[in-house]
């Protein structure tokens, strides 16, 4: 994919993330409504981004990772509630797209009235998800993490790490109204609230056989081709929602006086900016080297995703902290929306494992 | 999550003054009755918090997030009747005697529950701070009149602080900056008073206030030259509450924006004239900066014994969260910040009872004075007479002055800054860190982290930005920086 054609889809998003986005986020940060989220999903499919992920041969436009995390990242300068829906989207694309199974695929080009949900067995080894044989027929059966997608989600794609069918790890695609799947009181979080997460519940659901997909010998395993490419999709959206803070912090500092001169004239300010700016741009560099094919291989430490993301949302933290604080009072005020990108950002942090305990992995996992 | 156990901060059996500053250990022997006075207002506010705050305090939180105007009538009242609200008030006038250290406990006990709660409760206290500025006898005699009148009858009575401005925060807090200020105010001088005009914005309880104390230049062109500070009922004509803002947390405390349109404010009511205003307003902040260092602390305190309630609570596995090594170190880590920000904010206590407004209370002729004197009389109308009888109030002043000079206030404005931004530092810290332990489902709202959260941001702006702070901070260290070297 050249330069070009990334910039054309990053400004095509800016103008959806403009036009249909902005003028909800803040309304849906207080009272988030799951059918103004359904009509941002019908409208992102003239931009293809249900199907952005999904091969051309399968009926998807075949676009590398990257470029959906620059999706996301553009989303989530407007609202990362909105973008985190199309983050576990994506997430659930990437693992179908392992499949290379048209079946299986056609979930996502069949124009999927609402997006997918993806179970992680997560890392603190909350979920129990299991397939066992039952009755003559394969049946999931425990309880996911918590969830994003999960009030909205058409289907749930469930990877299973040591499914009782066999060794390797086994994909599960589940429709959304099955006998049997119970959906737990979403959790009341102060971020991303335009998204629902949920843990849900699998008592005995039969599975079709089109919706489990075995034998996947994936190099570096299913699990960690789908959960890199997700953590790498949190660390661009931290990096979203830092690059409409610093410019949100920039024309603010250009504006406001104090002590006689405007505040992007103190040294102070101008300090804090530069030090949001440096951190935005590290981040940055950090998820795009993550998903370049061409990436060096360097031979010390390797990019890990976890930590790409651990740095990126810890950053954005420090960036939006710094962006309510050149707003002062009114920073603090929600309709201004930078408390929003406080909050949402706390829950990137959060999504897919603490980050200290991210760290501590990436070295105990070495040894 | 039920733990039945759980015996920190707010669930701890008995008072921990001594044990968390031993080195009050000391001074307990000298003055014991200080110590005491101390234990037992932490004893008191940690009960009110636990029994009364914490069952509630999501509830409050929730209700005014769907409505900015709600308060919560009932908690107030009971800290009313509790006389939490007047608590600095001497004992014989009808208040609780309480020294800067017993309020610094309040504060903290009661910001560890819910930050938003406590400041209805607590900041109550601006009126008698305010009044105390120039100690004009007749003035502070009204407002603990007022006060306390109001508590026996359980009558609402709010008093808000308007400094802040649409143009100009840090702006209206440092002499340096006020000079430079474009002010959305106004005072213009008229017979027999001043007729105001113009907003303030960001004013903590000023939609609930019955009276309100704004700081306003008398010509906009020369600000930090003619700002003074006027005593505004809000039954004036002309004043309005333009709105409550909807805030990211501390939602229970109301902020709001203020209106003047030709409010006349009579020369009686001027507290401060035309060029004192600055020094009102230091004043006040000399004092109030160390309290919300104290309730920084309070929020991180807060943060850090939910986040323990969580971590116990939480299995992994076979395990428990607060089982793991790396979870130990950042609680030590912070339970060491907390408690080295405790020590800066009692010695900052300490120091208000012993040099600042507290030792008001502490003079030997105004204890005697209080002893001998009948209770009717302390709150008569005949003793008001007398305080507003010119010499009285002269000697007030002047006695106020000779026992808290202008240098006392900037060095207070040092010690509360640095109070200040240490504590409200830590809450951001401490909440953040806490939320990065106990992970997604800790950030559900049940388990009230999240709102620590959201409380903590706000105290780093608030009372002067902490960058503001730091600047005084190091005008106060270095007040000849050129001749440094």
């Amino acid at each position: 994919m050249e330069t070009r054609e990334y910039n054309e889809i990053i400004a095509e998003c800016r103008r959806f993330a403009k036009k249909e986005i902005q003028p909800l986020a803040l309304d849906m940060d207080l009272v988030p409504a799951l059918e103004t989220l359904e009509t941002l999903w019908q409208k992102s499919h003239a931009l293809d981004l249900p199907v952005l992920l999904v091969p051309e041969r399968f009926g998807g436009i075949g676009y590398p990772e990257l470029c959906a995390a620059l999706v996301l990242d553009v989303l989530a300068s407007e609202c990362a509630g909105v973008a985190s829906v199309f983050a576990h989207h994506f997430a659930a694309s990437v693992a179908a797209c392992i499949t290379n199974n048209k079946k299986f695929l056609g979930y996502f080009t069949g124009d999927p009235s609402l997006p997918a949900a993806i179970l992680f067995p997560d890392e603190m080894g909350e979920s129990s998800l299991n397939l066992h044989k039952k009755s003559g027929g394969i049946v999931i059966s425990g309880e996911s993490g918590i969830a994003g997608n999960a009030k909205i989600a058409d289907a749930f794609f469930g990877i299973i790490p040591n499914g009782a069918l066999e060794k390797d790890p086994v994909l599960v695609r589940v429709p959304k109204d099955l006998p049997g799947i119970e959906k737990n009181d979403p959790l009341k979080l102060p971020g991303l609230k335009a998204n629902c997460f949920a843990k849900v519940r699998f008592t005995d659901v039969f599975i079709e056989k089109d919706w489990i997909v075995e034998g996947l010998k994936v190099a570096g395993g299913l699990m960690d081709s789908v959960q890199n490419a997700y953590y790498g999709f949190i660390a661009a959206m931290a990096m979203g929602v830092s690059r409409k803070a610093l410019e949100t912090s920039f024309s603010y500092a250009r504006q406001r006086y104090q002590y006689g001169k405007r505040i992007i004239y103190h040294q102070e300010i101008q300090r804090m900016l530069g030090a949001m700016q440096m951190k935005l741009g590290l981040g940055t560099a950090a998820y795009m080297n993550l998903f370049d094919p061409k990436k060096i291989n360097f031979s010390y430490f390797p990019a890990d995703a976890r930590l790409v993301k651990a740095f990126c949302t810890d950053a954005a933290m420090e960036v939006v902290m710094d962006a309510i604080q050149i707003h002062g009072g009114y920073g603090y005020m929600h309709e201004y929306g930078l408390e929003k990108m406080m909050r949402d950002i706390k829950i990137l942090q959060l999504l897919g494992g603490q980050n200290p305990y991210h760290q501590i992995r990436v070295v105990a996992e070495s040894l | 999550m039920e733990n039945q156990n759980f015996c920190l901060g707010l669930h701890a059996p008995a008072p921990d003054v001594l044990e968390s500053l031993p080195g009050l250990v000391r001074l307990k022997t000298v003055s014991p009755k200080y110590i005491a006075q101390a234990e037992a207002a932490q004893t008191l506010a940690r009960r009110f918090a636990r029994d009364e705050i914490l069952p509630r305090f999501l509830e409050i939180d929730a209700a005014c997030a769907e409505d900015p105007t709600h308060f919560d009538w009932e908690l107030w009242r009971q800290a009313n009747r509790l006389k939490l609200n007047i608590a600095p008030i001497p004992e014989k006038m009808g208040g609780l005697g309480w020294s800067a250290l017993a309020n610094a406990f309040l504060v903290e006990e009661l910001t560890s529950a819910c930050m938003g709660c406590a400041s209805n409760i607590t900041f109550n206290t601006f009126g008698l701070l305010g009044a105390m500025v120039e100690c004009q006898t007749d003035i502070i005699l009204n407002i603990i009149h007022k006060m306390v009148h109001a508590q026996r009858q359980e009558k609402q009575l709010f008093w808000s602080w308007a400094i802040t401005e649409p143009s100009a925060g840090t702006d209206v807090e440092d002499g340096e900056a006020m000079a430079a200020m474009q002010p959305s105010t106004e005072a213009k001088q008229v017979d027999g008073g001043y007729r105001i005009n113009g907003t303030k914005c960001f004013i903590t309880n000023g939609s609930l206030a019955d009276y309100v104390i704004a700081t306003i230049p008398a010509d906009p062109g020369q600000p930090r030259e003619s700002m003074a500070t006027f005593f505004i009922p809000a039954e004036s004509e002309g004043f309005s509450v333009a709105r409550v803002e909807r805030k990211c947390g501390q939602k229970a405390s109301q902020t709001a924006e203020l209106h003047f349109k030709d409010v006349f404010v009579p020369d009686e009511n001027v507290w401060e004239p035309p060029g004192r205003g600055l020094r009102h307003t230091r004043e006040i902040l000399s004092i109030t900066r160390g309290f919300i260092g104290i309730g920084g602390l309070g929020i991180a305190r807060g943060a850090l014994e939910r986040g323990i309630y969580f971590a116990v609570n939480k299995k992994i596995g076979s395990r428990r969260l607060i089982d793991e090594k790396w979870v130990q170190m950042a609680f030590a880590d912070m339970i060491k910040d907390i408690n080295s920000v405790r020590c800066a904010g009692i010695n900052f206590a300490l120091a208000l009872d012993a040099c600042h407004a507290w030792k008001l209370f502490d003079l030997l002729p105004l204890k005697a004075g209080l002893k001998v004197t009948p209770e009717r009389f302390l709150l008569s109308e005949s003793l008001y007479s007398l305080a507003r009888s010119g010499f009285i109030k002269k000697a007030g002043s002047r006695l106020k002055h000779r026992l808290v000079p202008d240098e006392v206030i900037e060095n207070f404005v040092y010690y509360g800054s640095m109070v200040k931004v240490a504590g409200t530092d830590l809450a951001a810290a401490v909440a953040g860190r806490v939320a990065d332990i106990v992970g997604i489902e800790g950030m559900d709202r049940q388990y009230g982290i999240e709102k620590s959260f959201r409380d903590a941001k706000v105290t780093q702006i608030y009372e002067g930005t902490n960058q503001a702070n730091r600047i005084d901070i190091f005008k106060h260290a270095f007040p000849n920086e050129e001749n440094l070297f």
